[in-house]
């Protein structure tokens, strides 16, 4: 797949957005706000975290879903199952009966995605004996990265440039089928969150994603379920190869809280919450800290059992994955000849390495210092005429972020309620242009009742 | 040009709060895009000077002036002064009560790591009254 740097999955349908605000108050970029009657995204500041689709009452944000028909493009149909998608399923369902219920979808094989994550933790081990960089940041979660890019780009030095255990899983389950000359094969991942499909479609590190396409977990939930429900699994000769015990009882925690640091030496912390991560980030950023080895940050609540399109409770979810990784564990203690086998044994560190993250700030005012400077000083003029009252009323979330867009040209000073009010008493402002403003902001519809 | 200044109001012992300030002007500079090894630089300095504030006086007042040659930062103090300016630069000196070492802070490095990352320091005391640093860091080049 190619590069499209500003894409992303989520999207406003602004038919049925009805301009309630509620997103642009909760994007911890501030990427939204509102124009026209309705929500509108700016995709420089997007960085995927899916809190905004978390909080609308009317379904507007929507994600990009290919469906299932794209794999019909491809010969040989591979599933790369996430374990937090067996996490949808209570333990006395087994993962066979999941992944034969996947193959009754249509696909020739299934694979778990965190076989890739022995690599990965080998290497985060590697890394942080070799004491270069303190922290070290994980790769794992794209929303993280973006978050970074645009806020913290002092940190991006600190990211671990190696791929995720879902591209390190899709290289060698190519690998192996090429081998067992297969062809056309198609890689397909179960997605949990919108920031991953972004991730396929414009890749963060890397100029092409190892995927040919992404699943939405909350589109197949319903189908595997009435499958499993109905025992209607289709069994063709062909399609028996299923790929489960490549896994270690372990790695069933990695897209988890606290999952990718189990097995780590040293002073590791794990974060959840884009708000954490914010707040956190902020913090080092002043105080430093050396004392921390490693950092695995999650965007969200319950590291990817939060996933918004996950369709079970994140807590519920997270419970399944301990019992499922006690379970194998115990298995595996009992039955030492089963043990897990590696697919991902052949593959070199330099395979999975990807580019340098670069930054991407959104919070400079201008590239330029003096002309930033000559902005600030534009900003602290406007910002004494605005009420620091945070209400929304302009459309935007904070005063501060109407500041900065009347200063790049994209607002004006009388979007500001009260603002207008002042305007009107000295006569620079008539109520009826002040109404016009404010509906050309929030619709006319919302006017009208 | 002239430049643009902020100012922010300490109090002593106020731990909760220390490193406020630093980190509203750490927010300035990155949106005045300023290369990232400066924002650092300027960053550690004034969170030592700010936390030195926290620690060992009444209250101070900090003041930033930044246009565009430097950021200069002046961090004046109501408190026990500095009996020996020179001993303070020393690495490792630090008059610091074990409470406030216990909370991880005055181990001696204040002054020696905001004179290293810093291209201007200044420190005038009066022992009972309080002490004035001034810091600069320039922002180009």
């Amino acid at each position: 797949m190619k590069k499209d740097s500003l894409y992303h999955a989520i999207h406003i349908n602004v038919e049925k957005c009805i301009a309630c605000s509620h997103c642009v108050k909760v994007c911890p970029t501030e990427a939204l706000h509102i124009w026209d009657g309705h929500s509108n995204l700016d995709p420089e500041r997007c960085i995927d975290c899916d809190e905004c689709y978390r909080v609308c009452p009317v379904g507007a944000i929507q994600v990009e879903d290919d469906g299932l028909s794209q794999i019909e493009n491809f010969t040989t149909k591979v599933a790369l199952i996430p374990s937090v998608f067996m996490g949808q399923f209570p333990i006395h369902v087994k993962a066979r009966e999941v992944f034969k219920a996947i193959q009754t979808l249509g696909f020739t094989y299934v694979y778990e995605v965190e076989e890739g994550s022995q690599l990965v933790e080998e290497l985060f081990k590697e890394k942080i004996d070799s004491n270069e960089k303190s922290p070290y940041i994980s790769s794992f979660c794209p929303a993280v990265l973006r978050l970074i890019q645009v806020n913290f780009p002092q940190f991006t030095d600190n990211i671990i440039n190696l791929k995720t255990p879902v591209d390190i899983t899709a290289t060698s389950v190519r690998k192996q089928l090429e081998l067992k000359n297969k062809e056309n094969i198609g890689v397909f991942y179960f997605t949990p969150c919108s920031a991953k499909i972004t991730s396929l479609k414009a890749p963060i590190g890397e100029e092409e994603s190892e995927l040919d396409g992404v699943i939405n977990m909350d589109s197949v939930f319903n189908k595997i379920q009435a499958i499993l429900n109905n025992q209607i699994f289709i069994h063709k000769k062909n399609k028996k190869e299923i790929s489960n015990n490549a896994i270690q009882p372990d790695h069933i925690l990695w897209s988890l809280t606290g999952g990718e640091i189990k097995n780590l030496q040293g002073t590791c912390l794990s974060i959840d919450g884009i708000k954490n991560i914010i707040s956190f980030l902020d913090r080092i950023e002043t105080r430093g800290c050396h004392e921390i080895d490693f950092l695995e940050m999650k965007g969200c609540d319950q590291g990817c059992a939060g996933g918004i399109l996950t369709p079970q409770n994140r807590f519920i979810t997270a419970q399944r994955l301990r019992n499922r990784a006690k379970y194998y564990s115990d298995f595996y203690s009992e039955n030492p000849d089963k043990s897990p086998i590696h697919h991902t044994d052949g593959i070199s560190f330099d395979e999975v390495k990807t580019n340098e993250i670069k930054p991407r700030s959104i919070v400079k005012f201008d590239s330029d210092p003096m002309k930033a400077l000559l902005k600030m000083q534009k900003t602290q003029e406007i910002s004494r005429k605005l009420p620091s009252l945070d209400c929304v009323a302009c459309g935007y979330p904070t005063c501060k972020s109407l500041t900065r867009n009347i200063i790049e040209g994209n607002a004006e000073l009388e979007y500001c309620f009260i603002y207008q009010r002042k305007a009107e008493e000295k006569g620079d402002l008539t109520p009826e242009k002040s109404k016009e403003v404010l509906e050309h902001i929030w619709g006319e519809r919302k006017f009208k009742q | 040009m002239s430049g643009i200044t902020f100012s922010y109001k300490i109090d002593g012992g106020d731990f909760v709060n220390a490193g406020k300030a630093s980190s509203e002007i750490k927010r300035t500079l990155k949106q005045l895009n300023v290369a990232q090894k400066t924002i650092k630089r300027v960053v550690v300095s004034l969170y030592e000077a700010e936390v030195n504030i926290v620690a060992h006086a009444h209250r101070g007042e900090i003041n930033v002036l930044i246009n565009a040659e430097e950021i200069s930062i002046t961090l004046k103090d109501e408190g026990p002064g500095i009996e020996s300016v020179e001993q303070a630069m020393e690495v490792g000196y630090s008059t610091a009560s074990p409470s406030v070492v216990s909370m991880g802070f005055g181990a001696g490095m204040g002054l020696p790591n905001m004179k290293k990352n810093s291209d201007y320091l200044n420190v005038e005391s009066k022992v009972g009254v309080g002490t004035t640093v001034t810091i600069k860091v320039a922002l180009v080049g």
